[in-house]
C-alpha cells in the first residue's frame, strides 16, 4: 500500500466543503490507495461522498446509504467496511483502499478482478466494486477460505443483474475453491 | 439521504467524552456507528453533536481477569471501542466464551461486524439484536461512566423495552464484563432470520447448569418486540427436570405470554412458533452441553 | 452451465461465440462512469419535498425559510412550474393501436402534474424541488418548508379500489378505473358450462420494485454555444426522454441531447419517464447552471415506479383427459395513483396468458385500477410473470383435480412445432392477429422433465425424508413476444483512424451491447471485433431511437446494425475500388483489410481508405464512409421457456430452499452464449426474489412500509442456486438474423414454478388443502400455510 521509500510520497490536497456548510470542519490526512490525501471536510460528510466527490474516486458506489446493499464497501486498514456508514473525519490517519486501488501499478488486473471478467461476473457493474472489495479481503488473507465463508461473504452484497451465479463462480476460481466439493449457498439440499 | 447538520468531535479520552456528553443535551456517541449511521443518514435522528469514542485508547482493550487457580472463573472485559470482529476472532474468547462468539457470528455481515462494537450494541438495545440477550444469559455487567461517576449495571437491570436501557443520557458504557461460564454450564444460541445477515425474527440465548440438585437456567428470548426477555415459566419448569424435554402444556403456557405484533414480513403467529421451536432446541442443545 | 447446448460446429465469425465483454475492464477498475460519477464544475444538487400523505389537499405552503437558507439556489413550488412545464404523459406507452381500439377499451389519459399543486395522490409524490450547492444542503432546506395538508379519503387495496363506491383516488375522476379491455375467442361460458373439469381460483402477484442497485438519476447542463441542453441520464429510452424534455419545456428536439452513460440496471423502472426527468433539465435551463439529481434508495423504493401487483380470478375448464377447453380470467392490475403506461402491462398479461397452450374458448377481461399508491411501470416481463403465475398455477390445479402429473397436462395442451407459425386467434399488443413465429414447446418440456429427473423426484418424495424437509417439484412454461417495434436504428461510420463506430438508440443497462453489437457489426463488415466501438444511447449520434425495453434491443438494434454493416461494407468496397483502381466485385474486406481476391498483397487498410476517400477523383461527393439503417420488425419474435424446480421446504421454519433449478429456453439464434445464459440466469434470480422474499408493502393508510433496503427484502446469493440451462434454437423468420429477445424471459417463470413446487411439497406431505395463491413465500407465509390457525 505505501509507496517505496526511494520515492517521495505525494500529498494531494482535495477540495473543501461548500461555503454554506455550517458544521464543524476537520483537517484530515488519509492514505487512499497508497496516496496521501489531505482535506478539509465537514463533520457530516459521509466517507462515501468524500471518496466520490472530493477525491473523485467514483468507483465506490452508493446503493442505499444504510449499510444494506454493499455497493460502497471499501477496505479500512485492510478490512471491508461500509463506507456509507462512516463519517469522513473518522478516517483521519487511517488507510482506505477502494476498487481503484486493486489493479497492480502496471495496470494488470488483480486476480479477483480478472476472475470477474473471465466468468462474466458482472453485468451492469454497479455492485461490482463492493463485491470486489469484500472478496479481495478474503483473497489477500493468509488463512485459507472455506466455501461456507465465501458464501457468507457473498451474502453481504446485493446484485440485481447476475443472479449471483457467475459472481460465485468468479470468486471460487480466484480463491482456489473452484474444485472444492460442495453445493453453493444454503447447504446440502436434500 | 444525508445526515442533518452535526458537529463531529473525536474524543481523546473517556473524560473528554463524558464531558461532551454532559455539556450538550443533544450529543450522541459514535462507536462503530453501524446502528447510529443509518439513523443519521435517514434523518430519523439529528443530534447536534456526535462524539466519536471509537479511537479512545483506554477503550481499545480486551482484558482477561483470571483467577490464580485455573478453575477460578475469569472475566472478559471488553472495552467500548472493541469491534465485534476483534472480540470474536480473539482465540481466548473463542475458547472460553463460545456463546458470545456464536452470537456475534449472527450479527449482520462481516463488514458490519468489522465496525460494530459489542458495547454499542448493548447500549442501543435493538429488540432484534443478539448481544443484549447474550449479556442477560451470561450475567454480564456493564460499566457506565458519566461526569457524576462510575457505576456498574447488571444485565438484568440494564435492558428495558426496545431501544431503552438504564443508561442516563449523559452516561456511556466504557466496558462490559462477561463472567466466564463455568465448565459444567451448558449453553445454546439459536436464532432465526429471514435472510442471512438480517436481524433476528426470533432468537434464544440459553444457559443451563446443575446446582445443588436442581437445574438453574437463564433462557433469554429476543426479537419479539421488547428487550431481551427471560422465559421464567420455562426456567421454573426446568428446576427439577430430569431432562431437557419440556411438556408441551408448559410451552403453550409460556407462549401465551408472548405478545409480538405482525410486521411486513412475519406474522405474530409465526414469530411465536419460531420462538417456541428455538427455545425447545436451545434447551435441548444446552442440556446436551451441560 | 449449459448441459445440452446444441453445438452446430464452431461459428465462422464472431456471432455465436462467447466473446468476453469489452465493458468489463473499465467496470472492474471502478472506472465506469455512471451518472452520479460525472463531475461538472458548479453542479447543483436537488432534493424534493414529497407528499407524506396517500391522498390529501395541500392547504398551505411556505418556502420562505428554505429560500433564505445559505447554499440554496432555487426553490420551485408547483405554481413556479405549472405554466412552464407541460404535465407528463408517457405518450408512446399510452398509445392504443387501431386493432385494440376496436375492442372498445378504456385507457384514460391522466397527465402527471409536474409538481403536485393542489392534490397529492400517493406518498412520495413530488411537491417542491429545492436546488442547492449540495444534496446535504438541499435536504436541510426541505426541512425548513412548512406545508399543511388536509387529508382526503384514500384507497390502497386493489379490490377495494375497484369496487363501486370506493373513495376516488384522483379527485375529479368518475371512478378508479384507468384501463379496461376485454378480449377473447370462442364461447368460454358455454365451454365452461359443458366441461367435466372446471377449476376456479384466485392467483395474485404481490407488488414489488425493480430496484436496480443504481437508482434513477440525471445531470443536465445548458450548452453555452447552442443554448440547448445536454442531459446525462440513467434512462433506458434516451430518445424518448429527449423528445419529452424538448416538448415539455419548449425546446427544439435538436437542442436537447440525452446521453445514457453507464447505467446500473434498469429492468423497466428506467424505461418510463417520471416528472423528475423533466424537472431537472428544466432547472438547468432556467438557472443556467448544471443540475444533478440522483434518487436515494428511499426515493427509489417509494417514489419511483412499482410493479407486478395483479389479481387473477381465473377459471380453467378441461376435459377428462386434461385437454384445456376454456380459459376465463378477470384480471385486476394495480396502476398506482395514475394511469402512466396504459395498456402495456394489462394487455401484455392478457395476450400472454395462454402461453404455449392451445385453447379454443377464451374470455379475458383486464382492468387497470387506480389506488393511492406509487404509480407502476413494466418490470422485466411486464405482465407476463403475473399472467404466467395465474395460468401455470391453474394448470397445476387442473392436474390435481384430474390426479394427473402436472407436466403431462402441460404436454397434452402444447402447440406443436408443426403448427408454426401459429395464429392464436387473438390480437397481439399491436392490435394485429397474434402469431407465434417459431418454437418447439414439446421438445423444451421433454428436456426439462429429463433434466430435473421427474421420476427420481417422485421416487424421493415417496420415501421418508432425511432431514424432515419436504420435497416438491414444479414447472412453469411461458412465452414472450419479443422484439417490440416500431423500429431501432444503427449508424455505422469508419472513423478517421480506420476504426468502425456504431451508434444506436438502444443503450445497455448491463446487457453487454458494446460486445454483442460489436460481434454483429464485425461479422457484417469483415473487421476484427477489436476495431469496433459501440456508442449506444446518445441522441446526438443518431436522430431517432426507441430504447432498451421489452426484450427488443437485439432484435431491432441488432438487425439494424447488421443491415447498416452490410450497406457500409458495400460502400467501402465501392470506394476502395476507386482508390485501388479495381472493381468492387474483385475486392474483399476481411480483418479490416481490403484486398483483391486472389492477390492478397494488393491491399489497403480501412485507415488508408478513409483518408483517401475525400480526395478520390470522381467520388460521389460524400466525404466519409457511413451508413444508417433502421430495422422495423414485421412481427414479434416469440421466445419461450420451461422452468423446472425442486424445492425443499422446512415445515418447522417455513424456509424454502431451491435445491435444483433448470431452465430450457428458446430464443432463436444466440449471438453471445455467455451473455445470453447470464441474462436468463439474472432473470431467474429476480424471479426467485419475487416469489420468495420481495414485497413492497403499504399499510392501510397508504404509508409505504418497506421503504428501505432494511425492510424491502432483496434476494441474496444464498437464495439463488446455480441454475442449470439448456437451450433449443428455432431461428426467428421475422428478422434476417433469426434472433429473438431474451432479456426478460428468465424472470417470467420462477414465481409460478417455485409456487407449484412448494405446493407440491406441502400437498404430498399431507397438507392436502394447501393452495398457494400469492407470493412471496416467506418463511412466515409458509409456516402459516402448514400450521393453520387453530
Amino acid at each position: 500500500m505505501t509507496e517505496s521509500s526511494n520515492r517521495t510520497t505525494p500529498v494531494r490536497r482535495v477540495s473543501s466543503p461548500p461555503a454554506a456548510e455550517s458544521t464543524a470542519r476537520h483537517n484530515i490526512t488519509v492514505d487512499i490507495n497508497g496516496e496521501t490525501i489531505e482535506a478539509e471536510v465537514e463533520s457530516r460528510l459521509l466517507l462515501t461522498d468524500f471518496l466520490r466527490d472530493r477525491v473523485y474516486l467514483t468507483g465506490t458506489h452508493i446503493g442505499c446509504e444504510q449499510g444494506s446493499c454493499g455497493a460502497c464497501t471499501v477496505l479500512l486498514d485492510g478490512l471491508p467496511v461500509r463506507s456509507c456508514l462512516m463519517l469522513a473525519p473518522q478516517v483521519d490517519g487511517r488507510s482506505v483502499r477502494t476498487v481503484e486501488g486493486l489493479a497492480a501499478p502496471d495496470g494488470a488486473l488483480s486476480p479477483m478482478q480478472q476472475a470477474f471478467c473471465d466468468h462474466h461476473g458482472l453485468q451492469c457493474g454497479f455492485c461490482t466494486p463492493g463485491f470486489l472489495m469484500t472478496l479481495t479481503s478474503l483473497a489477500e488473507r493468509e488463512t485459507p477460505v472455506t466455501l461456507n465463508e465465501l458464501d457468507h461473504h457473498l451474502d453481504s452484497s446485493f446484485c440485481r443483474c447476475t443472479g449471483y451465479m457467475n459472481i460465485r463462480a468468479a470468486a471460487r476460481h480466484a480463491l482456489g475453491l473452484a474444485h472444492v466439493e460442495g453445493k453453493p449457498a444454503q447447504g446440502d439440499g436434500t | 439521504m444525508k445526515p442533518s447538520p452535526l458537529d463531529y468531535v473525536r474524543a481523546t479520552s473517556v473524560d473528554h467524552a463524558i464531558e461532551l456528553l454532559a455539556s450538550d443535551n443533544d450529543a450522541r456517541l459514535l462507536a462503530g456507528g453501524q446502528s447510529l449511521m443509518p439513523v443519521l443518514n435517514l434523518r430519523l435522528g439529528a443530534p447536534e453533536l456526535v462524539v466519536d469514542i471509537g479511537r479512545i485508547d483506554e477503550l481499545r482493550s480486551l482484558e482477561f481477569a483470571d483467577g490464580d487457580v485455573p478453575a477460578t472463573r475469569g472475566v472478559l472485559r471488553i472495552g467500548a471501542a472493541m469491534t465485534q470482529t476483534e472480540v470474536a476472532t480473539h482465540p481466548d474468547v473463542n475458547g472460553r466464551w463460545p456463546m458470545l462468539v456464536a452470537a456475534i457470528a449472527q450479527i449482520g455481515h462481516p463488514q458490519i461486524r468489522n465496525r460494530g462494537t459489542v458495547c454499542g450494541s448493548l447500549a442501543h438495545n435493538d429488540p432484534q439484536a443478539e448481544l443484549p440477550a447474550v449479556a442477560v444469559a451470561l450475567g454480564a455487567t456493564m460499566i457506565a461512566r458519566s461526569v457524576r461517576g462510575e457505576r456498574s449495571l447488571s444485565a438484568d437491570d440494564m435492558f428495558h423495552g426496545a431501544f431503552t436501557t438504564a443508561l442516563e443520557a449523559d452516561e456511556m458504557i466504557t466496558a462490559v464484563e462477561f463472567p466466564e461460564p463455568s465448565p459444567e454450564q451448558g449453553w445454546s444460541f439459536r436464532e432465526f432470520s429471514r435472510q442471512p445477515g438480517d436481524f433476528a425474527t426470533a432468537g434464544v440465548a440459553a444457559v443451563v447448569r446443575r446446582n445443588a440438585g436442581s437445574i438453574e437456567s437463564r433462557l433469554v428470548v429476543f426479537g419479539l418486540g421488547g428487550g431481551p426477555t427471560r422465559a421464567t415459566l420455562i426456567e421454573e419448569a426446568l428446576l427439577n427436570a430430569a431432562g431437557p424435554d419440556l411438556e408441551s402444556s408448559v410451552i403453550e403456557q409460556w407462549a401465551a405470554t408472548l405478545d409480538p405484533v405482525d410486521d411486513a414480513h412475519t406474522s405474530a403467529r409465526s414469530k411465536i412458533r419460531h420462538a417456541q421451536r428455538l427455545l425447545v432446541e436451545a434447551v435441548a442443545e444446552a442440556w446436551e452441553r451441560m | 452451465m449449459t448441459d445440452h447446448r446444441e453445438h452446430s460446429g464452431e461459428p465462422e465469425g464472431f456471432v455465436g461465440r462467447s466473446m468476453p465483454r469489452v465493458e468489463d475492464d473499465r467496470l472492474v477498475r471502478g472506472a465506469g462512469r455512471f451518472v452520479a460519477d460525472l463531475h461538472v464544475a458548479d453542479a447543483l444538487e436537488v432534493a424534493f419535498l414529497r407528499s407524506t400523505y396517500a391522498h390529501a389537499r395541500i392547504v398551505r405552503l411556505d418556502t420562505s425559510a428554505a429560500r433564505a437558507m445559505p447554499g440554496v439556489v432555487a426553490v420551485y413550488e408547483p405554481s413556479d412550474v405549472v405554466d412552464r412545464i407541460k404535465p407528463l404523459v408517457n405518450a408512446e406507452e399510452m398509445r392504443v393501436p387501431p386493432g385494440i381500439a376496436e375492442l372498445g377499451p378504456i385507457n384514460k389519459v391522466q397527465p402527471a402534474p409536474i409538481l403536485a399543486g393542489d392534490e397529492v395522490s400517493y406518498v412520495g409524490q413530488p411537491v417542491i424541488m429545492v436546488i442547492a450547492e449540495s444534496r446535504y444542503l438541499a435536504e436541510d432546506a426541505i426541512e425548513l418548508i412548512d406545508i399543511d395538508y388536509e387529508e382526503l379519503p384514500a384507497v390502497v387495496d386493489l379490490q377495494e379500489a375497484a369496487a363501486p363506491g370506493a373513495p376516488l383516488v384522483l379527485c375529479g375522476e368518475e371512478d378508479n378505473i384507468g384501463v379496461h379491455v376485454r378480449h377473447g375467442k370462442g364461447d368460454a361460458a358455454k365451454a365452461i358450462a359443458d366441461a367435466p373439469v372446471v377449476v376456479h381460483e384466485t392467483f395474485s402477484t404481490q407488488r414489488y420494485v425493480c430496484a436496480p442497485i443504481e437508482t434513477r438519476g440525471l445531470l443536465a447542463q445548458k450548452d453555452p454555444f447552442s443554448g440547448g441542453l445536454t442531459v446525462w441520464s440513467t434512462t433506458q429510452t434516451p430518445h424518448r426522454v429527449r423528445d419529452h424534455i424538448a416538448e415539455s419545456i419548449g425546446l427544439r428536439v435538436d437542442d436537447v441531447r440525452v446521453q445514457s452513460v453507464d447505467v446500473g440496471g434498469g429492468f423497466g423502472q428506467k424505461g418510463i419517464l417520471i416528472v423528475e426527468e423533466l424537472l431537472i433539465p428544466f432547472a438547468a435551463h432556467d438557472l443556467v447552471r448544471p443540475v444533478r439529481w440522483i434518487a436515494d434508495r428511499y426515493e427509489n423504493l417509494t417514489a419511483d415506479a412499482h410493479a407486478r401487483e395483479q389479481i387473477h380470478h381465473i377459471t380453467v375448464a378441461a376435459d377428462n383427459e386434461g385437454h384445456l377447453v376454456a380459459v376465463h380470467d378477470r384480471i385486476l392490475v394495480n396502476l398506482g395513483a395514475r394511469n402512466m403506461v396504459g395498456l402495456v402491462v394489462p394487455y401484455n398479461a392478457l395476450c400472454h396468458l395462454l402461453g404455449p397452450y392451445h385453447v379454443d374458448n377464451v374470455d379475458i377481461e383486464t382492468t387497470g385500477v387506480l389506488t393511492n399508491t406509487t404509480f407502476t411501470s413494466p418490470y422485466r416481463g411486464a405482465g407476463r410473470p403475473e399472467a404466467t403465475f395465474a395460468m401455470e398455477r391453474a394448470i397445476d390445479t387442473v392436474a390435481a383435480a384430474l390426479g394427473m402429473e402436472p407436466a403431462e397436462v402441460r404436454r397434452r395442451n402444447l402447440i406443436g412445432p408443426e403448427q408454426m407459425p401459429y395464429r392464436t386467434g387473438m390480437l397481439d399488443r399491436r392490435g394485429l392477429p397474434q402469431e407465434y413465429d417459431s418454437g418447439d414447446y414439446p421438445e423444451m418440456l421433454e428436456r426439462a422433465v429429463a433434466m430435473i429427473d421427474l421420476p427420481a423426484v417422485r421416487e424421493k418424495q415417496s420415501l421418508p425424508g432425511v432431514d424432515g424437509r419436504l420435497i416438491g417439484v414444479g414447472f412453469a412454461m411461458y412465452l414472450e413476444m419479443t422484439g417490440l417495434g416500431p423500429f431501432e436504428g444503427a449508424r455505422v461510420d469508419v472513423t478517421p483512424s480506420g476504426r468502425v463506430r456504431l451508434y444506436t438508440g438502444a443503450p445497455s443497462q448491463g446487457q453487454g451491447h458494446r460486445t454483442v453489437f460489436a460481434q454483429i457489426l464485425a461479422d457484417a463488415l469483415g473487421v476484427d471485433i477489436t476495431d469496433v466501438d459501440v456508442v449506444a444511447g446518445d441522441t446526438a449520434t443518431i436522430p431517432y431511437g426507441v430504447g432498451t425495453i421489452a426484450s427488443r434491443a437485439l432484435v431491432t438494434a441488432g438487425n439494424a446494425t447488421r443491415q447498416a454493416g452490410e450497406l457500409l461494407r458495400q460502400r467501402i468496397l465501392d470506394a476502395a475500388a476507386d482508390a485501388m483502381e479495381s472493381s468492387a466485385a474483385d475486392l474483399e474486406l476481411t480483418g479490416g483489410m481490403i484486398s483483391v481476391v486472389g492477390s492478397p498483397t494488393k491491399s489497403m487498410s480501412l485507415a488508408e481508405l478513409i483518408r483517401a476517400v475525400p480526395k478520390l477523383i470522381g467520388g460521389d461527393g460524400s466525404d466519409g464512409l457511413s451508413e444508417t439503417s433502421y430495422f422495423q420488425p414485421p412481427n414479434y419474435a416469440t421466445a419461450s421457456g420451461v422452468h423446472a424446480v425442486v424445492v425443499a421446504v422446512d415445515p418447522e421454519t417455513g424456509r424454502v430452499e431451491i435445491v435444483d433449478y433448470v431452465v430450457v429456453h428458446e430464443a432463436g439464434r444466440i449471438v453471445n452464449p455467455m451473455i445470453a445464459d447470464a441474462q436468463v440466469v439474472g432473470g431467474v434470480g429476480q424471479g426467485i426474489g419475487g416469489i420468495l422474499c420481495e414485497h413492497m408493502v403499504y399499510d392501510g393508510n397508504g404509508q409505504p412500509v418497506t421503504s428501505t433496503f432494511a425492510d424491502y427484502a432483496m434476494p441474496l446469493a444464498s437464495m439463488v442456486p446455480d441454475i442449470r440451462l439448456d437451450e433449443i434454437v428455432c431461428p426467428s423468420p421475422t428478422n434476417p438474423m433469426g434472433v429473438k429477445g431474451l432479456g426478460e424471459g428468465g424472470a417470467v417463470g420462477p414465481p409460478a414454478a417455485v409456487a407449484n413446487a412448494v405446493e407440491d411439497a406441502l400437498r404430498r406431505a399431507g397438507h392436502a388443502d394447501v393452495t398457494i395463491r400469492t407470493g412471496p413465500l416467506t418463511p412466515s407465509r409458509v409456516l402459516d400455510l402448514v400450521a393453520p390457525q387453530s
